[in-house]
């Protein structure tokens, strides 16, 4: 009996040497298949939970529905006369922007992606995960950005899911530079502070970021925009981190240090645009 | 049926814990619905069915999240066979019981995680107070997910004819 239990620990361990050891693409197939396991019911749920909150939502309004919808009634004729307004200066729009090339000085080939969960699995990281993967031609370091601002950067890929590691994570870094005289520095997140606002539907805290290494002798104004700098290889130049809202001198003394508001709404992220080319 | 069983709260464990978002104010702590099916089937059933139960839920959590596979298996393992080996001295039907062991490994598998990633260079951006504050709001959340898991599970085992008498 003594022999057979040792043998099984014998086994057990032998168990986990592998799988602490496993290749790369071992691990990477073996994590890949679970997640895809989760990723339909994880989908759906988070479509199910969107609709109960929005109804839950509506319902507990119900007395001001019948005032808003007179009011609507009016806001409606005044609006069918302005979208006609509209409309012709949608098209002027169009127009406009296809004159400018717009698209093409852009020049990055994006895929929309819809979150469908938020934060790693044991909250060690703060990740989001995406509806796409592989398939759609989605791989690993690509950026991921929304139209306020950089979002952070893909570090997990499925066929059908990737996770994506937020700038505001404390381990993610980027070479970034200032708006004004192109001063280059290192921005890395915030983390999490025990300041803030706390509740289940803020995730990422309004923490501010950091950039570090910024020269002593520029002048950075509060206020001024963030931007990646190029350098790294995974950021293209030139996309929108945030806003200076402090400047301080680091411990040392030999650098200034930013502090950084994030330009993308970090705690309501629905829908999000991966750079899959350029 | 064990399987199926094992199958589906692993499942629906490691949904609730990739869905529910994590409470910064307690370290972007998770409630550990995972560990807590792990220490239920360390309390309930046979060396071998927890056994499979940790691997298992560590594997799925550590899919779920940025570690390294195996980590959480490895915790998982560890602390459910001292629970296999300790649950007769204990009183494991009482959920008063299970909530305090699920408030306790909560901590201690955060600290054995934080070990692990620590021991490979993975945590140098993690000061050890977010890891203390992390284990509380893992133990605090520990606390209130494993009475919900062990009660939901073995209502369920009941409902289908398992009794604990077939694993023991």
């Amino acid at each position: 009996m003594r022999d057979r239990k040792f043998v099984l620990w014998v086994m057990l361990a032998t168990f986990f040497l592998v799988l602490l050891n496993l290749p790369p693409s071992v691990s990477s197939a073996l994590r890949g298949f679970f997640r895809g396991s989760m990723a339909t019911y994880q989908g759906g749920v988070t479509r199910v939970l969107s609709r109960v909150h929005k109804t839950s939502a509506a319902v507990g309004n119900m007395g001001d529905v019948i005032k808003e919808r007179d009011q609507l009634d009016k806001d409606v004729t005044a609006l069918r006369a302005r979208l006609r307004n509209l409309d012709v200066m949608t098209r002027e729009n169009k127009e406009l922007r296809e004159l400018l090339g717009f698209k093409d000085r852009l020049g990055l080939r994006t895929v929309a992606c819809e979150v469908i969960a938020r934060d790693d699995g044991y909250g060690w990281w703060q990740t989001i995960r995406l509806d796409k993967g592989s398939d759609e031609g989605i791989g690993v370091s690509m950026p991921v950005i929304t139209p306020d601002g950089v979002v952070g950067r893909v570090t997990e890929v499925g066929a059908q899911t990737c996770d994506v590691l937020l700038i505001s994570d404390r381990s993610f870094k980027a070479s970034v530079r200032f708006e004004q005289d192109g001063t280059f520095g290192i921005l890395q997140g915030g983390g999490i502070s025990l300041s803030g606002i706390h509740s289940l539907g803020v995730l990422c805290t309004p923490t501010p970021f950091r950039v570090d290494y910024v020269r002593k002798d520029t002048e950075i104004k509060v206020g001024e925009l963030v931007m990646t700098s190029g350098f790294g290889g995974v950021f293209p130049a030139g996309l929108v981190v945030g806003r200076v809202v402090r400047m301080s001198l680091d411990e040392t003394g030999l650098y200034q240090v930013a502090d950084v508001a994030p330009a993308a709404d970090m705690a309501r992220l629905q829908q999000v645009l991966v750079i899959t080319g350029r | 049926m064990t399987a199926a069983i094992m199958i589906f709260l692993l499942l629906a464990g490691g949904l609730l814990q990739s869905l529910i978002p994590a409470a910064s104010s307690l370290g972007l702590s998770k409630p550990p619905f995972l560990m807590a099916v792990a220490l239920y089937y360390a309390l309930v059933h046979s060396r071998g069915t927890a056994v499979i139960a940790a691997i298992l839920a560590g594997i799925i959590q550590d899919s779920m999240s940025l570690l390294p596979v195996g980590y959480s298996s490895l915790c998982f393992v560890i602390f459910g066979a001292i629970l296999v080996e300790t649950r007769e001295t204990l009183f494991r039907d009482s959920l008063f019981t299970v909530a305090i062991l699920g408030a306790g490994l909560g901590a201690l598998t955060t600290l054995g995680l934080y070990l692990m990633l620590t021991f490979n260079s993975l945590a140098d951006f993690i000061p050890f107070w977010w890891v203390a504050l992390k284990m509380g709001g893992t133990a605090l959340l520990g606390l209130g997910a494993a009475p919900v898991v062990w009660w939901s599970a073995s209502t369920l085992e009941r409902h289908v004819g398992l009794t604990y008498a077939d694993e023991r």
